[in-house]
């Protein structure tokens, strides 16, 4: 037998036994023949460590970014790249619970409608204008089920560990300078700036220096925007101080105080340097204050895994939802002035409970949720703002939740610390630690968010609560004790959100073909009409009949958005459509680019009672009672709705909806005043008109004596 | 709907379907990437460009075709067009601790692309000479010589290392 033969038996047998012949012949050739001898015992070896190779199933986020990736292109949209996997982070936050579910947990429905109608005329009221019905006794307590939970089981197995992912960022292709010294117009630096003197030795080692060449890039745009101011033969033969050399005095001081403030600003960037460098607290807080404010557009992948209350099935009428983990995977393409795109897909353990496709613009709705045969292709047209009159419509979709909430809850911090920076593919990024005090809103009592370095844009959000302060993350009579014991198990503290933003591009032009929703073949539109028109300011005095109220106290970075009446027949509304049908209904919202607060006002006949939400559905609404002065609000939040308050002013329900702080909310309430509507003046024809063509009528004088609506 | 259906469904538009269809060979697709590109990451990485140039390529699909071979033939593609992080060829660097398997993960990569993927599908993803043959487009006498080869080289390799990896 030659060598040739017996390598042949030799791979033969890793396959297969070998005949008995084929045994001897190969045994006697590899006893005369050392060479195939040891070639056979490394090929006996080698061939079980191959088939050891074989590799599990491929991570359920790789397939998710697979599919965000694939299904983009199908839809003829341009290829966002490569959607890069989430490394680890650079700190270990605490995890989530080792019982990510709870079991089921049971909220059967009321028996009765939340609220039952008070008879109009059985209301005492204060004719005072502007005073708020205290409220009664019974009146107080939050009305929920009067079942008690059922008991929880955990049969399900411990939460596998949740992949802890890092955000790969890319690079915006024009990013706007942020208030950068480098726009003045100023003279030269007398040298350029020297990027070689600074020692090795200080650059600490865990930073990445800025490549060279972007280095270079830098400074050569610096020099070509600091033009030389140019001397005149006039100036240089003048008598005394000749200006131009007072003029390079000024450029040399001028230009020793740019380059300080470009190091402040940039130095990062220029020179490489890190953890000397951090910014201030408070220079964080005021640039991500102004980050959602001044942004334009967006694009980014977002991934939000909270523990939170899910739905996961009904079970004798009763809904069922339970305490889990849950993920929202995506992507958005917002645009401040069309609206936005958004598709998720809700996963809770390891079931898909909710997928939908959204496109948002002003005066429409389009959704296809569901898939497949069963999805739902859904048109609504002219829809409510919000609440209580339609769902919430938060113009930064899924993330105004989750992200938007940063900027208030920073700006809040009082104990903001900037930990360390980091870098992330070819971004840098600054994490923020700080306290927050615990709420539905921040379900938090500790934060850390990562930030872009250039943008300060939070691409990383975790929040983490302690057991002491879990209660909030839902309704006590849904989220016992005993379940949170469950979830925490032996730890202190665990995670209650991370939110994730990946492939961000930020400030990037929106095409029309970027909100197509493309609802699945032969899936036919269910339309509806919402009957909300939207008005504007200057329509106000002609198109309804009745004076709205505007908010005075909300902060100065919320713009008015939208105005809306309802057009529709009235008729009774909240849970049941037990209360009253209002006489007319308006609509406002506000958005100061990351969070969206809609404010609904129904005239009615007369105030009645309702310290229980209107927007009661499954799951319990937890209600406070918030007293300011003499009037008397309400503030509602769950899992399921956005947290809202509301209450009475004069004969006008009012109601304010968002993901802001409560007391934000509230103040929007008990500010709402009539807005002085100007008259346009009579035209003037005389040369020197008294009055400004350009002035607004819808404009509010300040120091407009407020007065209430006539009900 | 057949894995077919799923493609035709695709071609017309339908992005559940193209997620069903990529949810259907995930498994394999991955399987084959991560025994040829010897890296995890990598291997996702590429499973994510294979799904795209499915999703490119659904309206010129065949509906006589195999969908799986059809797939699959675009995850090889790929596999092709990406070049494995550079590795020891086989036995340079001996294995620490006796970690066979990341000698064996080493040494495939390190194999010619013709060789490896024999190895591949026959040793990792488990198939059968004829349904390897079919795949590559060769007779299955050629997959023995590619096996033995492929298996020789990787002994070989064993072999230089001096140790005794049992």
């Amino acid at each position: 037998m030659d060598h040739g033969e017996a390598r042949r038996l030799m791979a033969k047998s890793l396959e297969t036994k070998l005949s008995q012949d084929e045994e001897r012949d190969l045994a006697l050739h590899l006893v005369g023949c050392s060479e195939c001898k040891e070639l056979f015992a490394g090929l006996q070896h080698a061939h079980p460590a191959l088939s050891s190779l074989a590799p599990g199933s491929p991570p359920g986020e790789a397939i998710d970014r697979a599919v965000l990736r694939s299904t983009t292109v199908l839809r003829g949209e341009a290829d966002p790249g490569p959607i890069a996997r989430q490394a680890p982070e650079p700190s270990a936050p605490p995890g989530f619970p080792d019982h990510y579910q709870s079991g089921p947990v049971v909220i059967h429905p009321p028996a009765t409608p939340a609220e039952p109608e008070v008879p109009l005329e059985e209301v005492e009221w204060h004719e005072s204008p502007g005073a708020v019905r205290p409220p009664e006794a019974d009146d107080l307590p939050i009305h929920t089920t009067e079942e008690p939970p059922a008991p929880v089981t955990t049969e399900e197995p411990p939460a596998p560990v949740l992949p802890v992912e890092a955000v790969h960022i890319e690079q915006p292709p024009a990013l706007p300078p942020e208030d950068e010294p480098i726009e003045l117009e100023l003279p030269p630096p007398p040298r350029p700036l020297d990027v070689e003197r600074r020692p090795a030795a200080e650059e600490p080692p865990t930073v990445v220096a800025a490549p060279r060449s972007e280095i270079d890039e830098l400074l050569e745009e610096e020099r070509r925007r600091l033009e030389p101011i140019p001397y005149t033969e006039e100036e240089l033969e003048g008598e005394g101080p000749r200006p131009g050399m007072w003029l390079v005095a000024i450029a040399v001081t001028v230009a020793i105080a740019v380059i300080a403030l470009v190091l402040v600003t940039r130095g990062q960037k220029l020179l490489g340097s890190g953890g000397g460098d951090l910014p201030k607290p408070a220079d964080v807080q005021s640039r991500v204050a102004r980050v959602f404010t001044d942004m334009k557009s967006l694009k980014a992948t977002f991934s939000i895994e909270r523990l939170s209350l899910y739905r996961v099935g009904t079970q004798d009428k009763a809904a069922v939802f339970s305490f889990s983990n849950g993920r929202y995977a995506g992507n958005i393409i917002y645009d401040k002035a069309e609206g936005y795109r958004q598709e998720f897909r809700l996963t809770a353990g390891g079931k898909e409970l909710s997928r939908a496709t959204i496109v948002q613009s002003s005066d429409q709705t389009q959704s296809v949720i569901g898939r497949g045969s069963g999805a739902a292709y859904v048109i609504e047209k002219n829809p409510p703002l919000g609440p209580p009159d339609g769902a919430f419509r938060p113009s930064l979709g899924l993330l105004e939740d989750s992200i938007g909430t940063v900027p208030s809850l920073i700006a809040s911090a009082s104990d903001l610390k900037v930990v360390g920076k980091t870098q992330k593919d070819t971004r840098d990024l600054y994490e923020v630690r700080f306290s927050v005090a615990p709420s539905e809103l921040s379900r938090a009592d500790q934060m850390d968010v990562f930030l872009d370095s250039q943008t300060y844009l939070p691409v990383i959000v975790k929040r983490s609560i302690s057991r002491d302060n879990a209660q909030v993350l839902g309704p006590a009579t849904a989220l016992t004790s005993d379940v949170l014991d469950r979830a925490f198990g032996n730890n202190t503290r665990v995670t209650t959100e991370v939110t994730q933003l990946s492939n961000v591009v930020k400030d990037d032009i929106i095409l029309p073909g970027d909100f197509a929703l493309n609802p699945p073949s032969g899936l036919k539109p269910q339309q509806s009409d919402g009957n909300f028109e939207q008005i504007t300011q200057a329509e106000l005095s002609t198109k309804i009949d009745f004076k709205p109220l505007f908010p005075t106290g909300l902060p100065s970075d919320f713009q008015q958005e939208l105005l809306a009446v309802d057009r529709a027949k009235p008729a009774g509304w909240g849970p049941g459509n037990s209360l009253p049908a209002p006489k007319n209904v308006f609509q406002e919202s506000y958005f100061n680019g990351a969070t969206t607060i809609v404010i609904t006002e129904k005239q009615m006949s007369a105030p009645f009672a309702i310290s229980t939400s209107p927007l009661q559905g499954d799951l319990p609404i937890t209600v406070r009672t918030v007293n300011r002065g003499a009037q008397t609000f309400y503030y509602g939040v769950s899992p399921e709705v956005p947290p809202h308050a509301f209450g009475f002013i004069g004969n006008t329900f009012v109601m304010a909806s968002g993901y802001a702080p409560e007391a934000e909310l509230i103040k929007a309430l008990a500010t709402l005043q009539v807005q002085a509507v100007q008259v346009p003046a009579p035209i003037d024809l005389s040369p020197a008109p008294s009055t400004s063509p350009g002035a607004s009528p819808a404009a509010t004088p300040s120091g407009t004596a407020p007065s209430l609506p006539a009900g | 709907m057949t894995e077919a259906g799923f493609i035709t469904q695709a071609a017309a538009g339908d992005a559940d379907a193209l997620e069903q269809l990529i949810r259907t060979f995930a498994p394999i697709v991955y399987a084959y990437l991560a025994g040829m590109l010897g890296d995890e990451r990598e291997a996702e990485d590429a499973m994510q460009e294979t799904f795209v140039r499915v999703a490119r390529a659904v309206e010129r699909y065949d509906a006589g075709t195999d969908p799986e071979a059809w797939v699959f033939g675009i995850a090889r593609r790929v596999a092709g067009d990406i070049r494995p992080t550079p590795a020891s060829p086989p036995g340079e660097v001996p294995p620490e601790g006796g970690d066979t398997e990341e000698w064996a993960r080493r040494s495939l990569r390190a194999l010619p692309l013709d060789l490896r993927e024999v190895i591949v599908l026959k040793e990792i993803l488990r198939w059968k000479p004829d349904r390897i043959a079919s795949t590559l487009g060769v007779g299955e006498s050629e997959v023995a010589d590619r096996l033995l080869e492929a298996h020789t080289r990787l002994a070989d390799g064993m072999r230089a290392a001096g140790r005794d990896l049992g």
